[in-house]
């Protein structure tokens, strides 16, 4: 109970130094923001957002408020759960928006996330157990090499052989056009259809750093004396595999989960934006191309939120899979 | 000033344990054929002498690339969208642009970019990893947050923020965020790194013959820790060359500049891989990948050599056996 408290108190500190961070950056940044945007945007997004100026100055102009003053209307702001006006969506509050395009990124993510760790973790157990064997020497170097591919190149690559030209995939958007979200078969099944290659693509990326975490510790464990004890108590080589150098070698990489996550959800931009998939990545690109400050930077400040919850529950399975830390 | 004498680095060593007694003569430094001991490590090590060896051989085209590509990378120089031919070994874009001249050119800016911002991050990362273990206390604590913060947010969507308030596009304004927001994990391993200096006699002593801060951090502390700063480096340097390419591709870049990333930005954003033009993605894709990989193979080789326990082959059943026979296992250690 203290350790859960004081990983809290931690997360609890990390989000707010999140949100000043959030809060400091328009003003860090040289110049004035708005004087940069009027000089990107083309005249034609202009007419066609009248609204669009005034509405960012407003944003921006509450910011100009000395410091400490803008510091605590900005945290009420955000207490109170008002995001602000999106600016390329408008009328549409940054909720509104956010809460349409996530269901499709969490569903994506989700999925894929853990698919590449059962599969990264599963396979680097085997690979150090036979050290050397089949899986150790064919698997580790694959999902090396396809792990240091970056996400963007793969996804690209995906694309054009899996998608174009063999035609085993759909390689745009979420679902088929002419179908409207909701929870009736046909647009859930063309959901599922267009999701599988991206989350294909997740999970070969990213399996290959569950991968070596785990084998690299994994090679550790089953030098270690229960485990030869095991071995001589004459139980069986996969239970010994899995219940005393697995599940000890485990709790190693499942502490890299946090950076693992930020960086799928990197990867998450990558190939929301090359698959034209309407996720929460594709909408932060879009958003900060078209100058949508409220947008891009709630979206930034969810995507922090989402590394801290997974931060969270890894610290809870973690007093699950280790008894050590309950008492300790 | 200090009268003690600055000790020699003992950063050759490539092992993450702690080093030793510093106190060692500096005669006792080994010298090779001219190459500093890390070198004919790495050179020794397979893995990272394949890296090293690919990594240098593109380099060279980047340095070499007024000789090898002859078309100017901004000029329209054929009919567009052809396939890879004789006239253009990479094939020509949507537009008319030669891929190959495109890649060979782009090198230079992307490889630039990413040891530019690799420096500013592994300075950044040094300073306040060796500033908080050496200061402690508050401003430690300090430190220690702007890290834990750095961590936890995301690095590319703040990335993407960030980009979307910078006033202008380029490599620079690129080397300036990159290096502000991938300091934080190295800043966090050489902290725990520096930990264990900072409790030795050396730097102790030092601080009774009056040596200010920095002075300790950067003269005392910061030559003991070379090979672990240098392998953070090449990490930084695989991060930033898929972060700025990343970028590039999402459109944050200089998008009538000349590197991998803004090629990629153009197949993507004219569609050519929608209407079958390979080429135009593959090559500079490869070209990122090629580096990257040799990157990893570095790293690879670097972390072999400072943990033995990856190399070499299965030495499980020989510790087993040395169980068996009498023998502690300790012994399959030793016999390494």
């Amino acid at each position: 109970m203290r350790y859960l408290l004081r990983r809290l108190g931690f997360y609890a500190i990390a989000l707010w130094g999140a949100v000043t961070l959030n809060f400091l950056l328009p003003r860090l940044a040289p110049g004035s923001p708005i004087d940069g945007l009027m000089a990107r945007l083309p005249p034609s997004q202009l007419a066609a957002n009248p609204h669009m100026v005034e509405n960012l100055r407003a944003y921006l102009d509450v910011q100009q408020q000395p410091l400490p003053q803008a510091y605590l209307g900005y945290l009420k702001q955000l207490a109170t759960g008002d995001f602000g006006v999106s600016t390329s969506n408008f009328p549409a509050p940054v909720s509104d928006v956010i809460g349409r395009v996530l269901p499709y990124s969490i569903f994506l993510v989700g999925t894929a996330f853990l698919l590449s760790f059962l599969l990264g973790t599963t396979i680097g157990m085997i690979a150090a157990w036979r050290r050397g064997g089949i899986v150790d020497n064919l698997l580790t170097p694959t999902f090396m090499s396809l792990g240091a591919f970056p996400a963007f190149f793969s996804s690209l690559l995906a694309v054009y052989f899996l998608g174009l030209k063999l035609g085993w995939f759909p390689i745009q958007h979420a679902y088929d056009l002419g179908l409207s979200p909701g929870f009736d078969w046909a647009f859930l099944s063309s959901a599922f259809r267009h999701a599988q290659l991206p989350i294909l693509i997740i999970v070969l990326v990213y399996a290959g750093g569950w991968l070596l975490g785990m084998r690299n510790v994994m090679i550790n464990t089953v030098e270690e004396d229960y485990v030869g004890l095991a071995h001589a108590k004459g139980l069986r080589d996969w239970r010994v595999m899995t219940h005393y150098a697995g599940r000890n070698a485990v709790l190693a990489p499942l502490t890299g989960f946090a950076a693992q996550f930020g960086s799928a959800v990197g990867g998450l931009i990558f190939i929301e934006y090359v698959f034209s998939y309407p996720g929460a990545g594709l909408t932060l690109q879009q958003a900060a191309l078209g100058s949508d400050y409220p947008l891009a930077q709630t979206l930034l400040l969810f995507f922090a939120v989402c590394v801290l919850v997974a931060n969270l529950v890894m610290d809870l399975l973690y007093v699950v899979l280790d008894p050590r830390v309950r008492t300790g | 000033m200090s009268n003690i004498a600055p000790l020699e680095p003992v950063g050759p060593s490539l092992s993450d344990e702690p080093v030793g007694p510093l106190a060692l003569p500096s005669s006792r430094r080994r010298r090779g054929f001219g190459l500093p001991v890390w070198a004919r490590l790495l050179l020794g090590n397979r893995k990272s002498c394949a890296g090293i060896i690919v990594f240098a051989g593109i380099v060279g085209a980047a340095v070499a690339a007024p000789w090898l590509a002859q078309n100017s990378p901004t000029d329209l120089v054929g009919l567009p969208g052809q396939p890879p031919n004789r006239d253009f070994w990479f094939g020509t874009t949507d537009q008319g642009y030669d891929v190959f001249s495109q890649v060979v050119w782009g090198a230079r800016t992307s490889l630039t970019v990413a040891a530019c911002a690799a420096i500013a991050s592994t300075v950044i990362a040094t300073t306040l990893g060796l500033l908080a273990a050496y200061s402690g206390g508050w401003i430690d604590d300090v430190i220690n947050l702007i890290t834990n913060v750095f961590l936890v947010i995301p690095t590319l969507p703040l990335l993407i923020v960030i980009s979307a308030f910078v006033p202008t596009r380029g490599p620079l304004i690129m080397v300036l965020i990159l290096g502000f927001t991938t300091w934080a994990i190295e800043a966090r391993i050489l902290r725990s790194q520096a930990l264990s200096i900072v409790k030795r006699d050396f730097v102790q002593a030092a601080k009774v013959a009056g040596e200010g801060t920095w002075g300790i951090i950067w003269r005392e502390i910061m030559p003991n820790m070379v090979s672990r700063i240098a392998a953070g480096f090449v990490f930084v340097f695989y991060g930033s060359i898929i972060f700025a390419a990343g970028l590039e591709f999402l459109g944050f870049g200089d998008v009538n500049g000349t590197s991998w990333g803004v090629i990629l930005y153009w197949a993507q954003n004219n569609s050519t891989v929608l209407q079958g033009a390979w080429w135009h993605f593959v090559f500079p894709g490869l070209a990122i990948a090629l580096t990257v990989a040799a990157l990893v193979f570095i790293n690879y080789g670097v972390d072999e050599l400072s943990n033995p326990r990856l190399r070499g082959p299965r030495r499980k059943r020989r510790a087993l056996l040395g169980l068996v026979s009498g023998r502690p296992a300790v012994r399959a250690e030793e016999a390494r």
